[in-house]
């Protein structure tokens, strides 16, 4: 009988613990301040410890283990509760011990993500082989056509400070983004001359929202290197900005070539690479209110187009 | 030295031209503007140089090498290609990175130049030189997955047929090259080359060792331990050839 007091005593701690873990769960004591989450506990221990006791005298009663002139004695009830109360104590401190380490090391985790994704970034915002090619082609202008060969270099420095600066940012105005992409295409027309043809379809409604910075700029690269420069006569690059109906911008850039396969999400595949990229990083900033597609439009075209909110998930 | 200059952005002929301009002793003869426009005009001028862009719409430089028959001296331009530049650890072959440096590119061209005047001074002292045929001192482009070589035939010991290819053997390689044997024999000089078989064609410059085999066969031993079986049809040819 007294082996089954304890048993039934035991699997009693187990409710009682889980009991807590759904309390502490459901009312997200996790997010509280310090001195709330000890005022709370304490008061939680207290109720508990009473809960227990009495419980611990039900039991013996059901299994006729009580002895009334021992147990029911105030010392020993009172040695039941601090018993119970260190029980608990102890409980809770393990509790929120592992929840706190857990919390560190995925913390830790997200960090290191960010930091590579960063780094990612870093690498695809100066591609090497456009600013040498952008390079190479004004050092003929500089006898064809010095005027020209002057705007190029303007636009290259543009380029390339803004490059610099944007990594620090998460989101920058529209408008300044499409700066940088105008400067872009610009230097590319004036290496594939009449081999690229672009086209803007800007909503006005579009230079209100903020965007990630290079995004917009990663997707008409990838437009450049894997469509129109692969072919002989060359193609063109449409991009078109509109607003939807709640709140979102949609950018749609529209390249000539052909999707041979849907670009993985691996980093390592280096013709994913710039869009892999792109994945993450609206995930991180919008969660799943960003959207991402690239298919093919018939055979002579391919579309990339991405949906962002107004308003971006906040990262305390 | 008579040279065509290929790449696909107009403006980037034009800067390597201007430069080409300065040099005495080099002609540019024509240019082209993607890989079949450098096929025609390569067959119809014969330059001794190509400057070769890499990265050109639909096909890339590499492939154009693959397909020429007779490939001429070739100096690649680039921009920044770490692919490239990694695919030609293995040899030295001249590459020039846009914005060309004209130092640089004096250079290339010096050695270029060093290199065939060494050519035209052997070939004055050999029998009348027979162009079509590829003889040791040629060099052949072999490129295997991302890796590329220039190989001049007096380091191929062995090229080994394997279905549609041929297993070129050098070095430590032996990458495959898409070819049949029989075209391959046809171009190759046979003072220097024998086909041992339906499968394998060795360098006679290479043979260390020659033993009898059975049915009236030889098996040759190559320079590196490779060991070659010579059919009985070829052996007696084989043994004329290496006897006085």
């Amino acid at each position: 009988m007294q082996v089954w007091a304890i048993i039934v005593l035991a699997a009693f701690g187990l409710v009682s613990t889980h009991f807590l873990r759904f309390i502490v769960k459901t009312y997200n004591w996790f997010k509280l301040s310090i001195p709330q989450l000890f005022f709370q506990s304490f008061l939680a221990i207290i109720a508990l410890s009473f809960v227990n006791v009495v419980a611990q005298i039900f039991i013996n009663v059901a299994f006729e283990t009580l002895k009334p002139e021992e147990d029911l004695r105030i010392l020993v009830i009172l040695a039941n509760l601090v018993q119970a109360l260190l029980f608990y104590v102890v409980w809770f401190l393990l509790y929120f011990l592992f929840h706190f380490l857990d919390n560190y090391n995925s913390t830790l985790k997200y960090e290191a993500k960010i930091n590579e994704i960063r780094l990612n970034h870093l690498k695809s915002q100066l591609n090497p082989h456009f600013i040498f090619n952008a390079l190479n082609s004004v050092r003929a202008l500089v006898d064809e056509d010095p005027n020209k060969a002057k705007s190029a270099i303007t636009r290259i420095s543009n380029m390339l400070r803004f490059s610099l600066m944007m990594d620090k940012k998460q989101t920058i105005e529209f408008g300044e983004e499409l700066n940088t992409v105008k400067d872009y295409l610009e230097l590319e027309s004036i290496r594939f001359e009449e081999r690229l043809e672009i086209i803007y379809h800007i909503e006005d409604e579009a230079y209100n929202y903020k965007i990630p910075p290079m995004m917009l700029q990663t997707i008409v690269e990838n437009g450049i290197k894997h469509g129109v420069s692969n072919l002989v006569k060359g193609g063109v690059i449409e991009i078109k900005c509109r607003e939807g109906l709640q709140d979102d911008l949609y950018i749609q850039v529209k390249n000539s070539g052909h999707l041979t396969h849907q670009p993985s999400m691996t980093v390592k595949d280096e013709q994913g690479h710039g869009l892999s990229n792109t994945i993450q990083r609206l995930k991180l900033i919008y969660g799943d209110r960003a959207s991402f597609r690239i298919f093919n439009s018939g055979n002579q075209f391919v579309i990339t187009e991405i949906k962002i909110p107004k308003q971006k998930v906040t990262f305390e | 030295m008579r040279a065509i200059v290929i790449d696909d952005e107009r403006l980037a002929r034009k800067e390597l031209i201007n430069l080409l301009n300065q040099f005495d002793n080099v002609e540019v003869i024509g240019e082209a503007v993607n890989v079949d426009d450098a096929k025609d005009k390569i067959d119809q001028l014969n330059p001794d140089v190509i400057f070769l862009d890499i990265q050109m719409p639909e096909k890339t430089g590499f492939e154009l090498l693959e397909e020429l028959e007779n490939v001429p001296h070739v100096i690649f331009t680039t921009a920044y290609d770490e692919y490239a530049l990694k695919a030609f650890q293995v040899n030295a072959l001249d590459y020039l990175l846009k914005p060309i440096e004209p130092k640089r590119l004096e250079e290339a061209i010096n050695k270029l130049q060093g290199k065939m005047d060494g050519y035209s001074r052997s070939e004055e002292s050999a029998v009348p030189h027979n162009s079509k045929k590829l003889t040791l001192e040629d060099q052949v482009f072999v490129k295997d997955g991302d890796r590329c070589w220039f190989v001049k035939l007096s380091n191929v010991r062995l090229f080994e047929s394997d279905g549609n290819y041929i297993k070129v053997y050098f070095d430590n390689f032996k990458p495959m090259i898409h070819k049949s044997l029989n075209a391959l024999d046809e171009r190759l000089d046979e003072k220097s080359f024998f086909r041992a078989s339906r499968k394998h064609i060795i360098n006679l410059g290479w043979v260390e060792g020659i033993e009898p085999w059975f049915n009236g066969g030889l098996v040759v031993t190559l320079k590196g331990g490779d060991r070659i079986e010579v059919s009985r049809r070829q052996a007696a040819r084989f043994k004329e050839m290496m006897s006085l």
